[in-house]
């Protein structure tokens, strides 16, 4: 029995060092692509919504603070798998150079709104809201496309 | 009157005790996904426990004892070690998640990093637990976790489309185009382990005893079983339902506590926020007692050692460590930085796997005579329990396998 169960653990460690070291295909990019354009839009809306109701006065400072640090941390996490992963072709070049700069535009739309939260300014917090439509937007299109 | 106000209070208790992180998580992120296509999980998952709550009760009330003692004198040592091995590592696990869902709670109601709350939740956890009595925790938190009701009001005040909520809850399977088979299935294994946590037998049993239950209380039992889960599991409905009015629209996902807070926020504004985090915390600090409880009475019933609240701790002093012993390994899983709600993920699907370990044995003891005379399983109790057994080694041989398919439902 044992021997079996040793047999086993090694087949599946090998798998598991085949599926860490194999080199990244177009496949491996788009999934990488994808999930960081679903993380980056995830991060956006509920910015976006944790906005709204700090501006309708129904949340609290402290909720608000914790929501836009946890939607950056994921922006930022998406950021650093989706650089962290090299394009293969031209065809994955052209999705890094399409979801690149969206990364980085959501990146400064939730800085902005962070800022203005920070600072109750509601004039600022509107502006910053209202560049996060088409931003999402972008990278919903994104997503159905690459999906 | 006395009697009524009584059962009330033990309703009440399920109700509240019955959500806890793995709920919370599951719940919110199956809604968000898929709407209410997993709704019939839900269901199928608090009949389980129901049907397997009852049996443990029954057990606890006829013997006297406690599920887990009699798993080593029926089954064996070397059988019981396995059982007691993984049951233990999977109840540490989810004392790690627990512990970091209250620090969440307090980050949402601070903005101070959870990592900053950890050692205090530990420490606070640990007094809790030394100081407080048994029917003093069961209660305060159980109590404290119906806050989550107002996620069961927001159902009501957000613009909820019934017809909607009804289509997808009736045609169960993923929406097409943006979710595949395998992902609505590994969220399927996820919110079925969410309800039968293995944690929540031993503790219900462990508890029983603690309570000095007798074939009296057995009516008191049912009911708090019967009754309390049910309205438990509709909680973890509510959960649901309102996170597929808010955020399957938008085809978003959940990953952080503070998005689960957002329905009853947009609903019922700053109050609405203010009772979803008391629920969060209640239910996760609840759950946090209930499975550090839980690793300790499982390791002492099975060396034998004098174990229980009942007791001063100088007479159950390896049961304390064991349990500040878990405390401790709670809080450096955590330490490591993994994500609390990540660590909920894996726990739910580690969870389903160790399944069939807790049910199998409670099955079996509740068909002994010899513990339980005439107080054995009809032959309906049998055929849900058979039944459910098939279900749970289903879920349990599933699990991993979806898992690595979905990239963790990714």
């Amino acid at each position: 029995m044992w021997g079996t169960i040793l047999v086993v653990l090694a087949v599946a460690w090998a798998l598991f060092g085949f599926e860490l070291t194999k080199p990244t295909d177009f496949h491996d990019y788009r999934i990488t692509a994808v999930e960081s354009a679903q993380s980056a839009y995830d991060a956006l809306v509920t910015a976006k919504a944790t906005g709204e109701a700090q501006l309708a006065g129904r949340t609290f400072d402290t909720y608000v603070e914790s929501n836009l640090d946890d939607a950056n941390k994921a922006l930022a996490g998406a950021q650093k798998d989706f650089v962290g992963t090299a394009p293969v072709d031209a065809r994955t070049t052209a999705m890094r150079d399409e979801l690149g700069p969206l990364l980085a535009a959501s990146t400064r739309a939730l800085t902005n709104l962070q800022k203005a939260e920070q600072t109750h300014d509601d004039a600022g917090l509107r502006a910053a809201l209202a560049a996060i439509d088409p931003i999402a937007s972008r990278l919903s299109d994104f997503i159905d496309r690459h999906q | 009157m006395k009697k009524l106000l009584g059962i009330t209070l033990g309703i009440l208790t399920s109700v509240g005790g019955f959500v806890d992180i793995g709920d919370l998580v599951a719940s919110s992120q199956a809604g968000a996904r898929f709407g209410t296509a997993h709704a019939w999980v839900l269901l199928v998952g608090v009949i389980g426990i129901c049907a397997y709550a009852e049996m443990a009760g029954r057990v606890v009330a006829v013997s006297r004892r406690p599920v887990f003692d009699l798993i080593r004198e029926r089954l064996g040592p070397r059988v019981a070690l396995a059982n007691l091995a993984g049951s233990y590592v999977l109840t540490v696990v989810t004392l790690g998640a627990e512990m970091g869902g209250v620090a969440l709670a307090l980050q949402l109601l601070t903005s101070a990093n959870y990592l900053v709350w950890i050692p205090l939740v530990g420490l606070v956890l640990w007094l809790a637990l030394w100081r407080l009595k048994f029917a003093t925790l069961e209660r305060v938190f159980g109590l404290g976790g119906l806050a989550l009701v107002v996620f069961a009001v927001a159902v009501f005040v957000l613009p909820t489309h019934w017809d909607t909520v009804w289509h997808l809850a009736s045609r169960p399977g993923p929406p097409s185009g943006t979710e595949t088979w395998p992902t609505y299935w590994y969220f399927a294994v996820a919110i079925f382990a969410s309800a039968l946590t293995p944690y929540e037998v031993f503790f219900y049993s462990s508890g029983g005893v603690e309570e000095q239950w007798t074939p009296k209380e057995l009516s008191q039992s049912k009911i708090n079983v019967f009754v309390g889960f049910p309205l438990g599991g509709l909680l973890a409905l509510s959960l649901m339902i309102v996170a597929t009015v808010v955020f399957h629209p938008l085809n978003t996902s959940v990953s952080a506590l503070g998005q689960v807070a957002l329905p009853p926020t947009m609903a019922l504004g700053r109050i609405g926020l203010a009772l979803a985090i008391l629920g969060f915390f209640a239910a996760t600090f609840g759950a946090a007692m209930e499975t550090g409880l839980s690793c300790a009475y499982t390791v002492a019933q099975y060396f034998g050692w004098p174990w229980g609240k009942v007791l001063r701790p100088v007479k159950a002093a390896r049961f304390h460590t064991v349990l500040l012993v878990s405390i401790l390994i709670g809080m450096a899983i955590l330490l490591t930085t993994i994500d609390p709600i990540q660590l909920t993920e894996y726990m739910l699907i580690f969870s389903a796997v160790a399944l069939p370990l807790t049910y199998l044995p409670i099955l079996v003891i509740a068909n002994d005579r010899g513990y339980m005379g005439e107080r054995v399983n009809g032959r309906f109790a049998n055929a849900l329990g058979t039944v459910y057994l098939i279900i749970v080694l289903a879920a349990a041989v599933a699990a991993i396998p979806l898992m690595i398919m979905t990239r963790a439902g990714a």
